[in-house]
């Protein structure tokens, strides 16, 4: 097991490749089922008709799946104690399936917490693209990170 | 959303989404496949971390208030289907801002979920479509706010 990165590991302009992570049809109507029940997210002729063209991923599994992505590259094998949000996510494009997603996740900042002594907050912007090269989401926020005892 | 089209909104309009209920397996598999990170998923590690026990995801508190969102606009579609009436479809989001999970959500927790309008504008690329933004909002009955964000949503025009 590799040593736990801790807050003080981190430093501005850092970055981590995300993915690539191949998105099926199935894990798209799997998470729609669960959670965002709408037709162009379940069924392919509904996705045909609808404003985001052909079956699509719901923009909260999108953001789940980019999180997942910063879990893999670098968050579980890092001291992370949460989050308490995001300023920003933009789901700028549709995700389809077979899109292959692939991004990084940068730091934009490290400070220490005011008010949890023994922790620190990292920002950071994240994005991922598919094949195309075309930005899906966009998403901007921080985490909490314990610092080295 | 809701059941409405984009004449029929308005800012200050306030809607109550209804409940969901987190249970713990629903907790654990979603922290698995999303945020596969120790306090979310082992008593022990939540408990030297900020919460006291293995809490959902952030993005798990949101999927809950997605549910009831749906369902919402599903039900009140189904209601006016039956005297022949047509509502409107839920139309795609281009995102948020400000999502915040001021406290977190355990076992067993249920959550009201609602939303308040804030703005809508027309839409000069989709002429059939408008945006409305929202402020979005769970609440526990004990532990208070879980989560709020600023929202956006397509509406359809009549």
């Amino acid at each position: 097991m590799r040593p736990l990165r801790h807050f003080e590991d981190f430093a501005v302009g850092d970055h981590f490749a995300l993915g690539p992570h191949r998105v099926t049809r199935d894990e798209i109507v799997e998470f729609a089922r669960a959670f965002d029940p709408q037709p162009f997210h379940l069924d392919e002729a509904a996705g045909d008709v609808s404003v985001l063209h052909g079956l699509s991923a719901s923009g909260w599994h999108t953001s789940a799946l980019l999180t997942r992505l910063m879990c893999d590259a670098v968050l579980t094998e890092s001291a992370v104690l949460g989050s308490s949000g995001m300023d920003e996510v933009k789901w700028l494009k549709p995700v389809h399936a077979d899109d292959v997603l692939a991004g990084e996740m940068r730091v934009t900042g490290v400070r220490a917490s005011q008010s949890r002594p023994g922790v620190g907050i990292m920002t950071f912007v994240a994005s991922l693209s598919a094949q195309d090269v075309l930005e899906r989401i966009v998403m901007s926020g921080m985490f909490f990170i314990r610092r080295r005892a | 959303m809701i059941g409405l089209y984009l004449d029929e909104f308005a800012a200050g309009q306030r809607i109550e989404l209804g409940q969901h209920v987190f249970a713990a397996e629903a907790i654990k598999r979603f922290a698995r496949q999303f945020t596969p990170v120790g306090f979310h998923m082992d008593a022990d590690e939540a408990a030297q971390g900020l919460f006291a026990k293995p809490s959902a995801a952030g993005w798990h508190i949101c999927c809950g208030w997605m549910v009831c969102f749906v369902e919402s606009n599903s039900k009140e579609r189904a209601r006016h289907a039956a005297s022949g009436k047509v509502l409107p479809e839920i139309g795609p989001s281009p995102g948020l801002s400000a999502l915040r999970w001021p406290n977190p959500v355990y076992p067993d927790d249920a959550i009201s979920y609602g939303l308040t309008v804030t703005a809508k504008r027309d839409l000069k690329s989709r002429p059939n479509w408008g945006l409305v933004t929202f402020l979005a909002d769970g609440f526990h009955a004990a532990r208070g706010q879980v989560l709020s964000f600023e929202g956006k949503v397509l509406v359809a025009r009549r």
